[in-house]
């Protein structure tokens, strides 16, 4: 399936004078363009780009990856929010070249590939060209295959489609995380309005030992799943909570038709593709939020805190 | 699988009221329902904020009101019983000896917050019920002297906070146009619906004037706020957001109205600065966000 409408490609390089003869002339052109520029390099070749570019470097904005790449929940707000302050600002477009910093288990690369296939859709129809560049010497063999399946794009002697590149559903599918056994969860009575619903929750979190801050995103992450449950989902069928040593757990289904889509919520609001407001900010208040469609119809949404 | 029957809790009403201490406020009602959830909020609020509260009413009933206010809150009965708490009859407060004069009335009013802070509470919240002022001939002048004088005592002193109950049908739009201006705040009878379903409520912040919500803006209440600002406001809306303590998705939203008005936000709470910034409205060219809001 092809994915034309995003500017997505993927660098493989392993030596620095690769990663600068393809980074150089990229950037370079986005001068001419009045393209806002941003890098968020790996440690070792910012360096080589910074010396690389030389002059070039000044135009350029420079992110650091280990505080850029957190979640990739905060990595699609991140560079939402730079576009579209950049383009507020005056720019016809944002040029990124960017490094996932190594992750340390199979997990987190799992998470972060994800995010590869999710930005195909997050940014499809915006002003902005990345380029994502992986190290051969560094990324793992079977990782790399799977960042090629997320680029619809590749740089390398020029641009070219990849063949290699597959629907990001398929791939956020492929590569989603087993859901993890629960603790035991205990049902809490939905009925009654919004300020009911959010009371009883914000007890249970409190009796969880949640923090103020964290207990107060929990409680309109979950609040805005049990509107969709009710607008989309025929009203909320339970609303089950868990918790104990800081972490909490919040369940709510709903006896709907069910979403079939593992990208809502990825979307950012404000995108020309933007729908899903509720579940983005869901995700984007909560450490992680896993859809679970029912076999037999029927959705549920499982936060964590 | 255990069930937690013991966080099953009686669902009372609760309203909130968008007035703030410091504040002179006009409240025009076209029902008696909302007068009455009005001064129930005041009350209430009052009671939270510990100071002494006084309803001058001869509308209510005293002894019902009470009963149904209690009903909603259980502070109510041992609030009155240490005096904290207080219905009066409005004309005994305003007309004393038959006759209305503006500067004792506001002395009086004085005295009443000088009384309060003496008896140790931090302030003073009073709401006044004004029919009895129909009686007044040629009343209106006197009227409008007494409110001046008001606001001229207030100076968003912290220690007073002050509303004036017009019934909007009986005094008429006419009348009243004059009254409100003398008012900083303008509970005005459009923004009724507000706050009749869920824990919010509007007002008028003037001149200007600002719209203020006030409370807990979730999905509940965007018909309601949705159905006023597309019947009342029309054009760049300007919003004071600084006392909502909660606002969801479908909440924030409703403020644009169903054709996505421009908005400028004057002040906001760490709610909603929280939101905006998640839904992208610090870059939306509708949304002027002022540097005290952002």
């Amino acid at each position: 399936m092809s994915c034309d409408s995003v500017h997505h490609e993927l660098l493989v390089y392993d030596s620095d004078e690769e990663y600068a003869e393809a980074l150089v002339p990229y950037f370079e052109a986005g001068l001419d363009e009045r393209e806002a520029l941003v890098a968020v390099p790996g440690r070792a070749t910012e360096p080589v780009l910074r010396d690389a570019l030389g002059a070039t470097s000044e135009r350029v904005e420079f992110y650091v990856g280990e505080d850029w790449y957190t979640r990739p929940e905060a990595a699609l707000a991140g560079y939402d929010a730079a576009v579209r302050t950049f383009v507020r600002e005056g720019a016809v477009g944002v040029r990124v070249a960017a490094e996932l910093p190594p992750c340390s288990s199979q997990d987190e690369w799992d998470a972060w590939l994800r995010y590869e296939a999710i930005v195909n859709r997050a940014f499809a129809d915006r002003p902005v060209t990345l380029v994502c560049t992986c190290d051969s010497r560094v990324v793992p063999g079977h990782v790399m295959n799977d960042m090629l399946s997320t680029h619809p794009h590749l740089l390398s002697d020029g641009l070219h489609d990849n063949p290699d590149y597959h629907d990001p559903a398929e791939v956020v599918r492929r590569l989603a995380p087993a859901l993890d056994p629960l603790p035991e969860l205990h049902d809490v009575a939905a009925a009654g309005d919004g300020r009911a619903l959010r009371g009883a929750l914000w007890r249970e979190l409190a009796d969880a030992g949640i923090a103020p801050d964290q207990a107060d995103a929990m409680v309109l992450a979950a609040s805005e799943v049990v509107v969709n449950a009710t607008r989309h989902g025929g009203g909320v069928r339970t609303l089950r909570v868990g918790g104990g040593d800081g972490a909490f757990v919040c369940e709510v289904s709903d006896a709907g038709g069910g979403l079939d889509d593992p990208l809502a919520g990825y979307i950012p609001p404000s995108a020309p593709a933007g729908n899903g407001a509720g579940l983005w900010v869901a995700r984007q208040l909560t450490r992680r939020l896993d859809l679970i469609p029912a076999p037999e119809g029927g959705l549920t949404v499982r936060l964590w805190a | 699988v255990a069930t937690r029957q013991d966080h099953a809790e009686v669902i009372r009403p609760d309203f909130a009221v968008a007035i703030r201490p410091g504040e002179h406020a006009c409240c025009r009602f076209a029902h008696a329902d909302d007068r009455r959830r009005l001064a129930f909020a005041f009350v209430r609020a009052g009671l939270d904020r510990g100071h002494r509260v006084v309803y001058l009413n001869d509308e209510d009933d005293a002894s019902e009101f009470v009963a149904d206010l209690a009903a909603t809150d259980d502070r109510v009965h041992e609030a009155l019983d240490r005096g904290q708490f207080e219905v009066r009859s409005a004309s005994g407060a305003y007309v004393p000896d038959g006759t209305f004069s503006p500067a004792q009335v506001r002395d009086a009013l004085r005295d009443e917050r000088a009384r309060a802070l003496a008896d140790g509470y931090p302030g003073l919240s009073m709401a006044g019920d004004m029919a009895w002022a129909l009686g007044l001939a040629p009343g209106l002048d006197s009227l409008v002297a007494y409110e001046h004088g008001v606001a001229a005592i207030m100076e968003d002193d912290p220690t007073l906070a002050f509303v004036c109950i017009y019934d909007h049908g009986r005094f008429g739009a006419g009348m009243l146009a004059e009254l409100v201006d003398s008012h900083g705040v303008d509970v005005s009878p459009e923004l009724a619906p507000v706050g009749r379903v869920g824990y919010l409520a509007a007002s008028r912040v003037l001149p200007g004037p600002t719209l203020r919500l006030c409370g807990e803006l979730d999905f509940g209440c965007t018909e309601a706020l949705g159905g006023v600002l597309d019947a009342h406001y029309h054009g760049t809306l300007r919003l004071d957001l600084a006392d909502l303590a909660y606002v969801d998705v479908a909440g924030l939203r409703a403020l644009r109205g169903k054709k996505g008005q421009p908005v400028t936000i004057t002040a906001a709470s760490r709610p909603v600065r929280s939101l905006m910034a998640l839904l992208g409205w610090d870059t939306d060219p509708g949304i002027e966000i002022a540097e005290a809001a952002a």
